[in-house]
């Protein structure tokens, strides 16, 4: 790992100011709901412990829609996305409801999906139903895929509803995929893949160990496989043939501003808030425990989101441990909080170290 | 008000950093927080109004109000309001008020309420944009 080259330095020093400056501003413009715990696939990476009958029930409709009508006198409703993931949002029967809701009170919304579930008729529904954004899992060509997802027969169906999305021509869409030791050495059949489905957008993440992923450390890179996966997205970028981008955790030293868009940018409690299947208010879906700042059943959410939250505004705490003399904290300021644990509130994975160690 | 100025001031401060990092030759796609807002379903509501005295003499030059559009009546009392917002039942409050004193005749401001209600949107562009609904009316004010 070199130095950052000063045009990186200054570049990334500006941009530490307009984090700081977006920590005041503190714009709700996204906003999940986790609409169930309940899902078809069984992965074993999922950070949200979900099960085919969860024990939580899913939420009440208009229990979500009571909350969203206490947020509107506040905001601007077309300025905020609503993000609906689960579990998996498609079992839910009542989703285009929901959707329908959201689409008159100004909202755009999309959702996050395995695509099992997702046919021509239903995503006609969606569609009329105001439906915006899509993300589809797809986590690498069948044997993997299904592997990753504990299914039999998921892949076509994945692949299939990639195909209606892209072609339906009247939705932001991306594919995301969980890089894992399994699929590493297949990124360039699945990026063909997606090219021959005209998919614009691709997300590539790796995993970190919450959830079940805990209990799965194949699931995570070596040090040299992950520095061969930014190598490959900085590849794929400079080919212009598809969009690749690395997800948004995590700060990356030299390959800042070469695999995504823009630089690290943890917004959690920033920016982005969520509703979570029991009503607790959090930030990104997979900050629970000592992240919840409260519950739309017992609090008013825009007081939540206007009065707390400042361990996520200030997050100076995060100095500690191997960020404590880390000489990138500024850059970094703990990476991202979904990679720290939810009770201890220690850093679980640090992705410059990682790379670190991979380019030794 | 000073609250909202400092989050401008902030706000200005942020595009301006924005524009520096991207003369640096690194992206800002990502860099406004979230690449969140995809658009939103939207429609125009038009009111089309003529303001009259009470003897049907058109009245120049008030000030009408709707939400976020505002204008002045022409020579001959007419005047246009367009907001953009989400296309569902909609009820506008148009505000009207004699700004010039003496001069065209001196009225008493008068608030009416224009609601759309089951409309029918023309020349959307067949995804997002609903297209447009207009109303007409008449608005008579009062001598003070």
């Amino acid at each position: 790992m070199g130095h950052l080259n000063i045009k990186k330095w200054i570049a990334l020093k500006l941009h530490q100011k307009v984090k700081r400056n977006n920590a005041r501003l503190h714009e709700l413009n996204y906003l999940f709901w986790e609409c169930t715990l309940r899902c078809n696939h069984a992965c074993l990476h999922c950070g949200s412990d979900c099960t085919k009958d969860n024990a939580i029930k899913d939420m009440p409709l208009q229990d979500f829609l009571t909350a969203i009508d206490e947020i509107i006198p506040y905001v601007n409703p077309n300025k905020i996305t609503i993000g609906i993931t689960g579990g998996e949002p498609l079992l839910r029967n009542d989703l285009e409801a929901c959707g329908l809701e959201l689409y008159k009170r100004g909202f755009p919304w999309g959702f996050v999906t395995n695509g099992f579930l997702l046919n021509e008729k239903r995503l006609n529904s969606l569609l009329n139903a105001g439906l915006r954004t899509v993300t589809i899992s797809l986590d690498g060509l069948e044997a993997n895929h299904n592997w990753l997802r504990g299914t039999n027969n998921g892949f076509p169906k994945t692949v299939n509803a990639i195909r209606l999305v892209s072609e339906s021509g009247r939705l932001v869409y991306d594919v995301v995929t969980c890089v894992n030791q399994r699929n590493i050495n297949e990124l360039q059949e699945i990026k063909q893949l997606l090219i021959s489905l005209n998919v614009k957008q691709w997300r590539l993440f790796t995993i970190f160990p919450v959830g079940r992923a805990a209990h799965h450390p194949e699931l995570s890179l070596s040090d040299k496989q992950f520095v061969q996966l930014f190598e490959f997205i900085k590849e794929t970028r400079k080919e212009g043939l598809i969009s690749a981008s690395y997800g948004c955790e995590g700060f990356l030293g030299d390959y800042e501003g070469e695999v995504r868009d823009g630089f690290f940018n943890c917004s959690a409690g920033i920016n982005i808030a969520s509703i979570l299947a029991d009503g607790s208010i959090s930030a990104c879906p997979s900050l629970r425990s000592k992240f919840i700042q409260g519950n739309i059943y017992r609090d008013k959410f825009m007081d939540v989101w206007n009065n707390r939250y400042e361990v996520m505004r200030d997050r100076s705490w995060t100095k500690t441990g191997k960020c404590k003399d880390c000489k990138s904290y500024c850059f970094c300021e703990g990476n991202g909080l979904h990679l720290r644990d939810n009770d201890t509130l220690e850093l679980l994975f640090c992705h410059l170290e990682k790379i670190n160690l991979g380019q030794q | 008000m000073k609250q909202r100025l400092t989050r401008n001031l902030i706000k200005k401060y942020n595009n301006l950093l924005y524009v520096l990092i991207g003369l640096l030759g690194f992206s800002v796609a990502c860099t406004k927080v979230q690449p969140a807002e995809y658009g939103t379903p939207s429609a125009d509501f038009i009111v089309n109004g003529v303001v009259e005295n009470q003897a049907s003499q058109p009245i120049p030059n008030i000030k009408v109000v709707a939400r976020w559009d505002s204008t002045y009546t022409a020579v001959d009392g007419k005047f246009s309001l367009k907001n953009k917002v989400s296309p569902t039942d909609q009820s506008f409050l148009v505000k009207l008020s004699d700004i010039d004193g003496v001069a065209n005749g001196n009225y008493q401001n008068k608030d009416t309420t224009i609601a759309f209600t089951n409309n029918t949107f023309t020349n959307g562009d067949g995804h997002w944009y609903k297209g447009k609904v207009e109303k007409s009316v008449i608005v008579k004010l009062t001598s003070k």
